[in-house]
């Protein structure tokens, strides 16, 4: 396991600190949460780029105001070695991606229809959702351990 | 099982009655299946062979198994926070969420853990003054802050789970238990549909 993680980065959090320590109780959290993130993004799916879902996840993550993960995925992007241009599916993905993690409670038959218009099968679509939903819970861990961290050690 | 003696509590559009979940997907043919998805379906939950919801999430095993890993462990690992406090987060999170689903499923985990089923009817009504104890209110204070302002976190929303005893592992715990469900809610509301029993 690697001292850090991508929660701990965007967190701040470093080997020896407190907050560090106590995620690691949860040792099969923390690795599943990561194991979680590489398969999101870099598992391959038929129809949905690695350089689509880093761009659907930093637009997720500016929606939903992370500015420190919005600019890991941007890094990450960045850093593909053989980048895929933007697809013609990008701009439903985005909107898609968006409005899943700004407005969960309004779930809509016609958003899955716009991705099968644009031309994501069955397929694509669970990864796009699972990764989109990810982020809701990713983004939410992250400032969570934030203030964890500033409120300091417990008195 | 979990259809036994419980009162049913209805308000607000939301039940602790059983309900089933219609897919907008094609959800994968278990005859169908490779050997990776039915190993992945087994780890995942009991029943995730009859599943719609599993059997959609399937199309992508491996991004399943890493998820059903997280939940799981964040939702029954022994030790820190009482399941009991994890489910009333859950709980809080799915009907703030407007998730009809979730809500039903984990209003009946609660109340069998809690053993009564007066703060789900509190969280039905409204979620922001939901509680039966000092620590249920804060609890589903905190989960409510989580789902709704989680960029505006601060020291201020640890202090009160501190000052009701709350070690640093358990304030990890409740955090992990509110976020998921900001996971899953989002693919049980935005994947299909919840229906009447026997429906689908």
């Amino acid at each position: 396991m690697n001292p850090t993680d991508v929660i701990d980065s965007a967190a701040g959090l470093a080997p020896g600190g407190r907050v560090h320590a106590a995620r690691r109780f949860r040792a099969t959290v923390v690795e599943a949460t990561q194991a979680s993130h590489d398969a999101l993004l870099f598992e391959p799916v038929a129809g949905l780029s690695s350089a689509d879902r880093l761009r659907a996840a930093a637009h997720a993550c500016d929606a939903a105001g992370a500015t420190d993960l919005a600019a890991h995925y941007r890094v990450r992007l960045a850093a593909l070695p053989a980048a895929e241009p933007p697809s013609a599916a990008l701009p439903a993905v985005l909107y898609f991606a968006a409005t899943l993690t700004t407005d969960p409670r309004h779930g809509d038959q016609a958003a899955i229809q716009a991705l099968k218009a644009a031309g994501l099968d069955d397929a694509a679509i669970v990864a796009l959702a699972q990764l989109v939903a990810f982020l809701s819970y990713q983004t939410r861990v992250v400032a969570g351990l934030k203030a964890l961290q500033a409120a300091g050690a417990a008195p | 099982m979990s259809s036994s003696a419980a009162p049913v509590i209805r308000r607000n559009g939301f039940t602790n009655e059983t309900l089933d979940w219609a897919s907008w997907l094609r959800p994968v043919d278990v005859a169908q299946a490779t050997p990776l998805q039915l190993q992945v379906l087994d780890e995942s939950h009991p029943q995730s062979r009859t599943s719609a919801y599993y059997l959609t999430l399937v199309h992508q095993p491996l991004m399943l198994r890493h998820r059903s890993a997280a939940y799981n462990a964040i939702m029954y690992a022994p030790g820190g926070l009482p399941r009991t406090e994890r489910e009333l987060g859950a709980l809080v999170v799915s009907v703030t969420n407007g998730c009809v689903y979730c809500t039903s499923v984990h209003a009946q985990r609660y109340a069998q853990l809690a053993r009564r089923a007066d703060t789900v009817e509190q969280v039905f009504d409204d979620p922001s003054t939901a509680g039966s104890t000092e620590r249920e209110r804060a609890i589903a204070r905190f989960a409510q802050a989580v789902t709704l302002r989680p960029q505006s976190l601060s020291p201020d929303d640890i202090a009160p789970l501190r000052a009701l005893g709350l070690s640093d592992e358990d304030v990890i715990d409740l955090l992990h238990a509110t976020a998921i469900f900001g996971w899953a809610n989002r693919l049980m509301h935005n994947l299909g549909e919840p229906v009447a029993p026997g429906g689908s």
